[in-house]
C-alpha cells in the first residue's frame, strides 16, 4: 500500500507555488501538500520546496532537512538540490524524484519512536549490567525474545552497546546512578 | 586523483589527503617531504614500495581491495605499523577526546546525571581500547611474528582477527559509535555546545582512523594469514 508523500511548499510567489502544486499533483500523486508563503514549523516532510531567499534567511531551520530540500532559483545550476525557474518539466520531475529516492525518512521514523514498557524493562536490566541470559531468566522470557527486544531498542535509539545503552538510561532517568 | 602510484610525488598526495600524515608517521615518514616520489622515499626508508602502496590505498579508499600476493616478511612491517597505530591511539587520539570531554564536563551545567553518564561511557571506551591493545601485544603480534617465521601453524589466529560479533563484550569501535550517537541524538539540557562540538570532532577523528586501520587488518592481514596457512 503506497503512503501519501508529505510535501511542504514554502514559496512567496503565488504563480510558482500554484505551478508546483499542479505539477506535483499531476506526476506524484497520492500526495499531501502544505502550502504557505512564509516559513512554518518544519515537520519531517518527504520534500520541502522553497526559494533561495527563504533558504538563505533561515539556513538553521532548513539545514537539518537539507537532503529533502529543493531550492528554486533564477540562475542556471548543476546542483541537484536546485530547480531553475526556467527548467523544463522533465528536469524538474527528475530533481523531485531524486529527493524521493533519499533513504532518510526511516531515520525520522526511528528517532521519533518511543520505547515500549517491555523494552524499557529490558533496557533497565542492561543498564544494571545483566547479560542477555540473566535478563531472560529474570523476566521469564526466552533468550530470543530478549535479543529481539535489544535489536528493536538499538534500532530506535541508534545505540548498540551495553555501555551506550546504560548512558542513555541514566540520561533519560530510566535508571538512577545509585542503582548501578 | 585516482589510486596512489609509486611515480607520484608524496608531498602532492599528502596535500590532497592530509589524513595520511599520522599513517605515514607509522612508517617513519615525516613532514618536510620535499619533491621526492613515493618510490624514492620508500627506497630511502628501506620499504617495499608495492607493499607500502597497498597499505596507503587500503587506508585511503573504502572501495579498494588489494589483489596482489604478499610475502611473509611483510608481517613484521605490518606488526610494526599496528604497534605504532595503537601507540598513536593510546597517547594521542584517546587523550585528545579525554581532554575535550573533561573541559566539556567542567563547563556544562550542573546536571550531574548526564555528566556521570557521559564520563562512564568514555571510561568504558577507554577500557575497551586498552584491552584491545593489550590483546594485540600479548597475543596477536606475538603470534603474527611467529607465523611470519613459519615456526608453527596457528590457524586459530584468523578467528582472533575477526570482529567479536558473537561475544557480549562491546568493541571500542562500537562504544565510540554510541558515544557519537548519544552526543548528537540524546544529549540535552544546559551544555556547552562549542565544547560539545570539539568532543564530537575528536571522536570523529578517531572513528575515521579506526575504520581506515580496520580495513588494513581485514583486507591485508587476514588474506596474509590465509595464504600462509595454505602454504603450511
Amino acid at each position: 500500500m503506497s503512503k501519501n508523500k508529505h510535501i511542504a511548499l514554502i514559496l512567496p510567489d503565488t504563480i510558482i507555488r500554484l505551478g508546483m502544486e499542479k505539477l506535483l499533483s499531476d506526476f506524484f500523486s497520492p500526495i499531501t501538500i502544505d502550502s504557505s508563503n512564509g516559513l512554518s514549523n518544519l515537520a519531517p516532510y518527504d520534500l520541502i520546496i522553497t526559494d533561495s531567499i527563504h533558504f538563505i534567511n533561515n539556513t538553521t531551520v532548513f539545514l537539518p532537512h537539507k537532503r529533502n530540500v529543493l531550492i528554486i532559483n533564477n540562475l542556471p545550476s548543476d546542483d541537484t538540490s536546485m530547480i531553475n525557474a526556467f527548467d523544463n518539466t522533465e528536469t524538474i520531475i527528475k530533481r523531485i524524484q531524486s529527493v524521493f529516492k533519499q533513504p532518510c525518512r526511516s531515520t525520522y521514523k526511528d528517532t521519533n519512536e518511543r520505547l515500549t514498557p517491555r523494552e524499557t524493562d529490558i533496557l533497565r536490566c542492561v543498564a544494571k549490567g545483566l547479560i542477555n541470559k540473566e535478563i531472560a531468566k529474570l523476566l521469564n522470557i526466552s533468550l530470543n525474545t530478549v535479543l529481539t527486544h535489544r535489536k528493536n531498542i538499538s534500532a530506535k535509539l541508534g545505540v548498540k552497546t551495553s555501555s551506550g545503552l546504560t548512558s542513555y538510561a541514566i540520561i533519560n532517568g530510566i535508571i538512577s546512578t545509585n542503582d548501578l | 586523483m585516482g589510486l596512489i602510484i609509486k611515480q607520484m610525488v608524496l608531498s602532492e598526495v599528502v596535500e590532497k589527503y592530509t589524513s595520511l600524515i599520522p599513517m605515514l608517521n607509522r612508517f617513519d615518514i615525516h613532514l618536510g617531504l620535499g619533491d621526492d616520489t613515493i618510490q624514492t622515499i620508500c627506497d630511502k626508508k628501506g620499504l617495499d614500495v608495492n607493499f607500502f602502496l597497498v597499505m596507503v590505498n587500503t587506508y585511503l579508499f573504502d572501495d579498494y581491495y588489494p589483489d596482489q600476493q604478499f610475502e611473509s616478511f611483510h608481517i613484521g612491517q605490518i606488526v610494526n605499523y599496528l604497534k605504532l597505530t595503537n601507540n598513536y591511539y593510546q597517547h594521542v587520539l584517546v587523550p585528545n577526546i579525554a581532554r575535550h570531554l573533561h573541559l566539556f564536563i567542567q563547563q556544562s551545567g550542573k546536571d550531574n546525571r548526564i555528566l556521570i553518564a557521559i564520563q562512564r561511557l568514555f571510561d568504558s571506551f577507554d577500557q575497551a581500547v586498552k584491552q584491545r591493545i593489550n590483546e594485540d601485544n600479548t597475543e596477536l603480534f606475538k603470534d603474527m611474528l611467529s607465523m611470519g617465521k613459519q615456526i608453527e601453524k596457528e590457524p586459530h589466529l584468523i578467528a582472533l582477527l575477526s570482529s567479536k560479533n558473537e561475544a557480549e563484550t562491546d568493541t571500542a569501535e562500537e562504544i565510540l559509535h554510541d558515544m557519537l550517537k548519544i552526543f548528537i541524538r540524546h544529549l540535552s539540557g544546559d551544555i556547552n555546545e562549542n565544547l560539545c562540538y570539539a568532543v564530537i570532532f575528536a571522536i570523529g577523528s578517531l572513528s575515521k582512523d579506526f575504520a581506515q586501520n580496520n580495513r588494513i587488518r581485514n583486507r591485508i592481514l587476514k588474506p596474509l594469514f590465509t595464504a600462509i596457512d595454505k602454504v603450511d
